[in-house]
């Protein structure tokens, strides 16, 4: 009797916390449908009196979203490859190689892991402009690599140290070069602390706007935060296409998410348990 | 042997980044801008950075390109981001071939140091073109070259106001600063937000006070900035007592300090305010979107100054909102000739909108605005337009200065001290 | 093997391509970044060396500078003593064996995985005092003298700030709790089940101390990710009113790249890079000893 009481109490606490987290998210639905006019003068929570479908059309067709989309997931995914298998290959030849500076570039690596990145913005631009790739996609990839490079060393590094070498051992008595043994037997092993690490790069990357922001030069290679950026500035009075825009570039989260939340979660619980 | 097919996997990862950005531009194109084929036309290709939300801009350089033949790269950038990206591709030597520009000497110095910028006297010559520009509308600067064409019309600060919310308050439309706080009241009385303002960009307020200034002594700053008079003389401290008075009768909507500037115009628009000030570029799309809703007087008596007598503004004889064209373009002459031509074309517009041109114009205007007509009537009456005062200093004093009448919009900074560290400060600019 | 794992050649295979990416595109930079902050440079005209003249500025005349010291460090205790026990509260709860557990933890999850840019330009909307949700649903509860300006008021703007970010990210601290939470053995509970340790002494007892590597970690994490606030405050405040939100990192933004201070910026840089590094440096220190308690 009482458990259940306290049992029906939790419940309610839970779903009024779910309340606070999905209630500004369902007003950017409806608002999505709306009209200036209603948003502004109407009930704030209401249903909109007119489904407006044109403002998706709108927000589809000028804002470009797709293309956003596109543009921050093949970012987004190069820098994560690049970033899991370079730390990776760091953190064995610093965990498990013999040599004499070792202690030095793992410090210079924490360093990086503290700075923040808003302090290079200056010099890199220049560096970038040297190298003759403000114009790619790689003026933004190669500065997400290695802001996120540190972290990934950092993280697997500690996993690494804690793992036993027997595994290794034995793949090199099984006749395993350094490399072999690396890609056979170590990286599967590092799998949970891998995932952490993509989870974190991962938000690091599809967050960011100040680097993005600066270095972009193509219209056609902005990404999502710039993108939508750039929207509100010329459609903040219509803030109606302006939450659909936000609307539609949510969507495709929303759906992977749902269907591999579970995976995800699931590496996601065995990485975090760091040492 | 495992070297090499690890140096593949990381080869492959940076060849998949270059490809990806290489095709980057070709492989979603589902906006409005049609990309043909540069090459297949063998047309040159011209970039242009704008930073106008206007859809006016994108459909005028459309035009323009297909007329003159160039492939355009069109390109609009949020206004708050091109501030930055313009001074990172200024210092760096990124620049577009064509881009834009605002006004004011605070952004426009920057961008004839750099020595970035092609002179365009050679084009305006051989193409005649120059000669359709009115009488000062082209700038000459001190080497004697033109390095820039007009991309907006002359602006002043202009006094806007909601009819319907007017008629509903049963009151006339201000006429001297006594007038302006009757209205202000009965609207605070009946709820109305008697003026909007956009305090998050911060400029909204700037040139209110700037204006004030100018009702009391039309050559006030003139006189303080050249050292014949000082920053904490009585205009300078009487036009800060008003701004101070109207924030402490609630002139201005909750918030207004955090407000940014396009939501606080959509408060006028959508009859939540009573009054908009705000420059003549936007006459246009305020009549547009309000119609007969929309009125228009010339800014209230505010102090010993008539009416007529100074105006805040830009006169595209100074430093005006602007065309650049990037020296170190490829197809340098067409850039200049797009540049030139564009700055027509958006003329045309203007014209054709019913607001005085600064060029020669075939087309006919099409407003039959009364509004509109009685500001152009309004703006040959007045003496002097008094050039806003950010645009006439640096840009680090521009922003300090903009920080310091925000103070005094918030109510931090009494007249008096305002108008103490505005000597300090300013008198440091010379 | 030993002699393998000494080879040069392949100790520079697997270091040379990270470290030349990390040392070109992060590591120079920084130096540079420090070579500037001794400069007086708009970025066009040649550079002037002026000694340490941009960090005078900073400390003595620069009055917005100290506010976003002290914002920085408001964003920094609000991240680990508020947010951080909320994501606690929340691990236990999503922990606890119950219907429907998984939605919610979806649900707390999900607005993590949505930009920080959209999060903020939304919640500018949120918080609109004459258009937006937040004041109407005030009003509607007759809780209409709670309605404020919010991003609008010296007073508001900096905790309303802070009340997205905590909106926002409280579900990924949750997250890594959670797993952590998983990763404890059920017998532990089971023996402290006999001792009559339940509900409250055995989170105190049990899970606590086992969490505490994880903890470590996210006050880490929080730590960093409150001296780094810039997309925030750039897209919902721009630092106002009246400087009242604004952050180191925003403050060089705007020096180097609106006022065209580029050596005054890359000063600013310089202290974020300094303070960065020095409050790792205590956390090390104090977090170690803590654990030492246990």
């Amino acid at each position: 009797m009482l458990k259940s009481t306290k049992n029906t109490g939790i419940y309610l606490l839970m779903i009024l916390i779910a309340v606070l987290q999905l209630f500004p998210l369902y007003w950017l639905v409806v608002s999505a449908f709306k009209d200036n006019s209603e948003i502004i003068g109407g009930v704030v929570w209401a249903l909109p009196t007119e489904w407006r479908f044109s403002n998706f059309s709108e927000a589809w067709v000028s804002a470009k979203v797709n293309q956003y989309f596109f543009n921050s997931v093949s970012v987004t995914l190069i820098t994560l490859f690049c970033v899991l298998l370079f730390a990776s290959m760091m953190a064995y030849a610093l965990t498990r190689m013999r040599f004499k500076y070792n202690g030095l570039i793992l410090f210079i690596l924490l360093m990086g892991v503290m700075v923040p990145i808003h302090a290079t913005l200056i010099p890199l631009f220049m560096i970038l402009k040297n190298l003759g790739i403000l114009s790619s996609r790689l003026s933004i990839i190669l500065p997400y690599i290695a802001v996120n490079l540190p972290i990934g060393v950092y993280m697997l590094s500690a996993f690494l140290r804690s793992m036993p070498k027997e595994l290794e051992e034995a793949a090199f008595i099984d006749g395993c070069g350094v490399i072999k043994s690396f890609f056979k037997v170590v990286l599967p092993l590092l799998k949970p602390p891998l995932a952490s690490v993509a989870i974190f790069v991962f938000l690091a990357v599809w967050n960011e706007l100040l680097m993005a922001a600066t270095f972009i030069q193509k219209e056609s290679l902005r990404t999502l935060p710039l993108g939508l950026m750039n929207f509100s500035g010329q459609y903040s009075i219509s803030w109606g296409p302006l939450a659909a825009a936000m609307v539609i570039s949510t969507l495709p989260i929303l759906l992977a998410y749902v269907l591999f939340s579970d995976q995800m979660e699931k590496s996601f619980t065995a990485g975090a348990i760091l040492k | 042997m495992f070297g090499k097919k690890l140096g593949l996997v990381a080869a492959s990862a940076l060849l998949c980044g270059v490809a990806l950005s290489a095709c980057g531009g070709a492989e979603v194109n589902n906006g409005e801008t049609p990309k043909p084929d540069a090459k297949a036309e063998g047309k040159e290709s011209v970039s242009l950075w704008i930073f106008d939300a206007d859809p006016m801009y994108q459909a005028a350089a459309e035009a323009t390109a297909a007329e003159v033949g160039v492939d355009l790269k069109y390109e609009y950038i949020q206004d708050e981001t091109y501030k930055t990206k313009i001074s990172v591709a200024l210092a760096a030597n990124e620049l577009p071939d064509v881009f834009q520009q605002h006004a004011g000497k605070s952004y426009r110095t920057p961008v004839l140091q750099s020595k970035t910028v092609a002179p365009l006297n050679d084009t305006l010559d051989s193409t005649g073109l120059g000669a359709k520009f009115l009488d000062n509308q082209l700038v000459k600067e001190e080497d004697g070259n033109i390095y820039s064409v007009p991309s907006n019309i002359s602006t002043t600060l202009v006094f806007y106001y909601n009819k319907k919310l007017m008629n509903d308050l049963g009151a006339t439309p201000p006429a001297t600063w006594d007038d302006l706080q009757a209205v202000v009241s009965k609207a605070e009385d009946k709820g109305i937000i008697p003026i909007a303002l956009g305090g998050k960009e911060r400029w909204q307020g700037d040139l209110l006070y700037n204006l004030l200034v100018a009702r009391q002594d039309v050559n006030a700053f003139d006189k303080a900035l050249s050292g014949q008079a000082k920053f904490t003389d009585a205009p300078f401290v009487e036009a800060a007592k008003q701004v101070a008075s109207l924030v402490s009768s609630n002139a201005f909507q909750k918030g207004f300090l955090g407000s940014a500037y396009l939501d606080a115009q959509e408060l006028f628009k959508n009859d939540k305010a009573l009054i908009w000030i705000d420059g003549s570029f936007n006459f246009s799309a305020l009549s547009k979107a309000m119609g007969d809703n929309l009125g228009y007087i010339v800014f209230p008596k505010t102090g010993a100054e008539d009416a007529y007598s100074a105006t805040i503004g830009f006169q595209n004889s100074a430093a005006p909102y602007s065309l650049f064209v990037n020296n170190s373009s490829k197809h340098l002459d067409k850039a200049k000739e797009f540049a030139i031509n564009l700055s027509l074309k958006l003329n045309d517009e203007f014209v054709r909108k019913g607001l005085p041109g600064y060029a020669a114009s075939e087309v006919k205007s099409e407003s039959q605005n009364e509004q509109l007509s009685t500001y152009a009537s309004d703006i040959g009456k007045t003496a002097k337009t008094q050039a806003m005062w950010f645009g006439l200093l640096s840009a680090d004093i521009g922003q300090e200065y903009r920080d310091m009448t925000q103070q005094l919009y918030g109510g931090n900074l009494t007249p008096e001290e305002y108008t103490a560290q505005l000597e300090t400060l300013l008198r440091s600019a010379e | 093997m030993e002699r393998a794992l000494s080879d040069k050649k392949l100790i520079a295979l697997f270091l040379v391509p990270g470290l030349t990416v990390f040392l070109v595109f992060y590591f120079v930079p920084i130096l540079m970044t420090a070579y500037y902050s001794f400069q007086e440079w708009d970025g066009i005209n040649p550079m002037t060396f002026i000694g340490l003249d941009n960090y005078t500025k900073m400390f003595t005349a620069d009055k917005s500078f100290w506010q976003a010291v002290w914002n920085s460090v408001a964003f920094l205790l609000v991240g680990v003593f508020i947010q951080l026990p909320l994501s606690f509260g929340l691990a236990l709860l999503v922990s606890r064996k119950m219907k429907g557990r998984k939605w919610f933890r979806n649900i707390y999850f999900f607005p993590v995985v949505m930009s920080t840019t959209m999060v903020s330009l939304l919640w500018v909307k949120i918080y609109d005092p004459n258009i937006g949700m937040l004041n109407t649903l005030l009003e509607a509860a007759h809780l209409g003298s709670w309605a404020q300006a919010w991003l609008g008021d010296t007073k508001t703007a900096l905790l309303s700030v802070l009340i997205v970010t905590t909106w926002h990210y409280v579900g990924y601290n949750m997250l890594i709790l959670f797993a952590g939470i998983q990763g404890i053995s059920e017998q532990y509970y089971e023996a402290a089940k006999l001792d009559g340790a339940v509900g409250w002494k055995a989170v105190r007892h049990i899970t606590l101390p086992l969490l505490s590597d994880v903890l470590r970690i996210c006050i880490v994490l929080n730590v960093i990710y409150a001296l780094k606030t810039f997309e925030s405050v750039y897209v919902m405040t721009n630092g106002g009113p009246l400087h009242s939100t604004t952050m180191i990192a925003l403050k060089m933004f705007q020096e180097a790249f609106l006022k065209q201070n580029f050596g005054y910026g890359s000063a600013l840089a310089v202290f974020m890079v300094l303070e960065c590094l020095i409050i790792a440096w205590v956390l090390n220190k104090v977090l170690t000893r803590e654990k030492i308690e246990y």
